[in-house]
């Protein structure tokens, strides 16, 4: 994430402000973390277990297993699908980097994919053209809460016989034909980062499937390898990447007020929607077909964004790139080998895009100024 | 009347033009063509008149409103995509108050558009005159159209099949009565009007141009939005965006001799019965739209009247 911060005092506009979301639920979220303390359940926990429970229900899946962040929730989520070393996975080329490091650090390969140019997920055609006797999963990227192509994507899984592991890292509560993020792949990985649609206090993530032999396998991995009611009998070499209980309760009474947030979230883009379509110079976000898109980030695509970002900035109005670089041309995975140009899309889009503030507690006065702001910028 | 079909056909660049007897009967008669029958569905955007309910309706099939951009009152291609299925026969797309919506765009989605030019005739999309884009284009000649003879419409178009259709279907005389046909001719008498202010559109144009730069640089500071600026605007609407609620705002202007109007008698969603919230684009063009007297034989000072009235209700006022 780029951000292109601003003094705190002249931010009218910021991209998020997480105080408006704490003041308007504060009596719940002081009382549920007062109960952690009481019961000094600080790791894992009934807290965290309740969460899990509430979190797979909202998700309509048999299982939540909550971890320690979006990253290790990946982590995870490949090495019990057993991703290996030798193995290729496939991940589109725009999107925050712990996709990829957690396919490396599971010690698979990453082979990127251009993205759809109208939604920016990943492109169906070109995934199935990117498989080899080598891949063993594909992770869709959710990418700015509009879910990716489930069924051209589950049908090239079930054809290759690969894993299809959602990072629904932006995407709490998307749907997909009615289906839920995290509900369509042989698992779910979330992120609980407190920027996102439903945020903890801190890091934490979440893992979303149907399958109960992974599940436990999950549940062992990110407790040191260990069963429950059997510890120190390390079943096998695990990680310590389990969620906090602290964590459990915020996002356990966050999770109540996850599609109020998400509709309000709507709301403000419909109104972007309408009040800046007339600019021909810009390029909105659109919601695919059958998509419910929840709009983590309101992206738009201009030709001078650096200009128009120093506009919003003089304004007051806070705006970021999400992101810059394509993964594949950042000093970490050049690697790869994808030289400049083989990901045209993506590369392209990387220079146009500009996230506008969008957060479910943003007043109609600041919808209105950032609207005003990016009309007297094109005046 | 065949004159100005020629000439409407070469001045919008199209093959052929078919002359009815209003804009309405020319939407209906293109919807029939196009073979639009009960069972289907048309697509119109909601922030326009309601002569396209009442013509999708003539023909049996039924209207699906999609929302609109809300400084323009163009109809967003996004939105019109979002409500298109299999049974979605045709979009109507109308460029609201003389500029062009995004039709390449809803051209685009392979759905049969029919471009509604009743606002629009003589402005221009990309240089492209408007009337030459869609299966269909469709013209009205009332009396406070940019082409005024009174009443009067047209369908035009590129394909033949569509112009023989128009012309059997706007007459019944002289034909074996076997299928369905209408009493729209446009007459001679409009036509020769039709003609003459087709001759005279250019200067129109530059008038009304001159006017709306008169109004924009008055408005320059703000408190009044102004419409969006473009080259290929005709303004055949001077649409400002005010603060303060316009039922108020119509009759204090008219207490002080000036006639302005809400541009849209109601949006079309509204009409049916549905919610404002999934309209947020229309809603809100409605809720702040004001139409400011424009026309070609408005005098600078009258516009300057309007400006000084106009300021006085709310900037100083």
């Amino acid at each position: 994430m780029t951000a292109m911060p601003l003094p705190q005092s002249r931010i009218e506009v910021p991209m998020n402000d997480l105080h408006l979301q704490y003041q308007q639920i504060k009596g719940d979220i002081d009382a549920a973390l007062a109960s952690v303390i009481e019961e000094q359940t600080f790791i894992l926990g009934p807290q965290v277990q309740r969460f899990e429970a509430d979190y797979a229900a909202y998700c309509r899946v048999d299982h939540c297993i909550g971890v320690s962040s979006g990253t290790d929730a990946l982590v995870l989520a490949l090495l019990a699908t057993g991703v290996g070393e030798g193995d290729e996975v496939i991940a589109p080329a725009l999107t925050f980097g712990a996709t990829l490091e957690a396919i490396c650090q599971v010690g698979a390969r990453p082979v990127l994919c251009d993205i759809d140019p109208r939604f920016y997920t990943i492109d169906p055609e070109q995934a199935r053209r990117s498989i080899t006797p080598r891949t063993r999963a594909i992770v869709p990227v959710h990418l700015y809460g509009q879910m990716a192509d489930m069924n051209a994507l589950r049908e090239l899984a079930a054809d290759s016989d690969l894993s299809l592991i959602e990072d629904a890292a932006q995407a709490q509560g998307a749907r997909y034909c009615g289906e839920l993020a995290g509900s369509l792949g042989r698992a779910g990985c979330f992120s609980f980062y407190p920027g996102k649609n439903l945020g903890a206090f801190g890091d934490a993530g979440g893992i979303t499937t149907d399958d109960q032999v992974l599940a436990e396998r999950l549940r062992r991995l990110r407790n040191h390898g260990q069963v429950a009611g059997d510890k120190f009998n390390y079943r096998e070499i695990g990680f310590n990447a389990r969620m906090d209980g602290l964590q459990g309760a915020v996002l356990k009474t966050k999770l109540r007020h996850l599609d109020k947030w998400n509709q309000e979230r709507r709301t403000i883009a419909a109104r972007y929607n309408a009040e800046l379509g007339d600019l021909d110079c810009m390029i909105q976000p659109v919601e695919a077909p059958d998509n419910h898109h929840v709009y983590h980030l309101y992206v738009v695509r201009v030709q001078d964004r650096e200009a128009l970002a120093a506009s919003l900035r003089a304004d007051g109005i806070e705006s970021a790139v999400h992101y810059p670089h394509p993964l594949h041309r950042t000093p970490a995975f050049r690697l790869l080998g994808a030289g400049e140009g083989s990901l045209p899309v993506s590369e392209q889009i990387c220079r146009e895009i500009l996230s506008l503030p969008l957060y479910p507690e943003m007043g109609d006065e600041q919808v209105d100024r950032v609207i005003d702001a990016v009309w007297r910028h094109y005046a | 009347m065949e004159a100005f079909e020629n000439e409407m056909a070469a001045f919008t660049g199209r093959r052929y033009a078919v002359a009815v007897s209003s804009g309405t009967a020319a939407l209906h008669l293109g919807l029939l063509a196009l073979g639009v029958s009960e069972g289907q569905k048309v697509i119109v955007p909601s922030y326009v008149c309601t002569a396209l309910l009442h013509a999708v309706w003539a023909t049996g099939a039924e209207p699906v409103v999609c929302d609109t951009y809300s400084r323009s009152g163009n109809i967003d291609p996004v939105a019109a995509e979002r409500v298109l299925e299999d049974r979605t026969a045709a979009i109507i797309v109308p460029h609201m108050f003389g500029l062009a919506a995004k039709i390449e765009e809803l051209v685009a989605l392979g759905t049969p558009c029919i471009e509604d030019c009743a606002m629009s005739i003589g402005a221009t999309r990309a240089g492209r005159p408007l009337g030459s884009f869609g299966e269909l284009s469709v013209c009205s000649f009332y009396a406070t159209k940019m082409l005024a003879a009174g009443e009067g419409g047209m369908v035009l178009t590129d394909r033949e099949d569509m112009a023989i259709a128009v012309r059997e279907l706007r007459a019944y005389d002289g034909a074996p009565a076997r299928s369905l046909r209408f009493n729209s001719k446009m007459t001679d008498l409009a036509a020769s009007l039709a003609r003459v202010q087709l001759r005279r559109l250019p200067e129109f144009v530059a008038r009304r141009r001159v006017l709306a730069e008169l109004y924009d640089g008055a408005f320059a500071d703000g408190e009044i939005e102004t419409p969006l600026a473009s080259p290929e605007h005709i303004y055949y609407r001077y649409v400002v965006k005010i603060r303060q609620p316009v039922s108020d705002m119509i009759i204090r202007l008219a207490q002080r001799g000036i006639s302005a109007l809400r541009p849209v008698y109601n949006p079309l969603h509204a009409e049916l019965g549905q919610s404002d919230q999934v309209f947020p684009g229309a809603s809100q063009a409605y809720a702040a739209d004001l139409s400011l007297p424009l026309y070609p034989a408005l005098s600078d000072a009258e516009a300057e009247e309007v400006v000084a009235v106009m300021r006085a209700l709310t900037i100083d006022g």
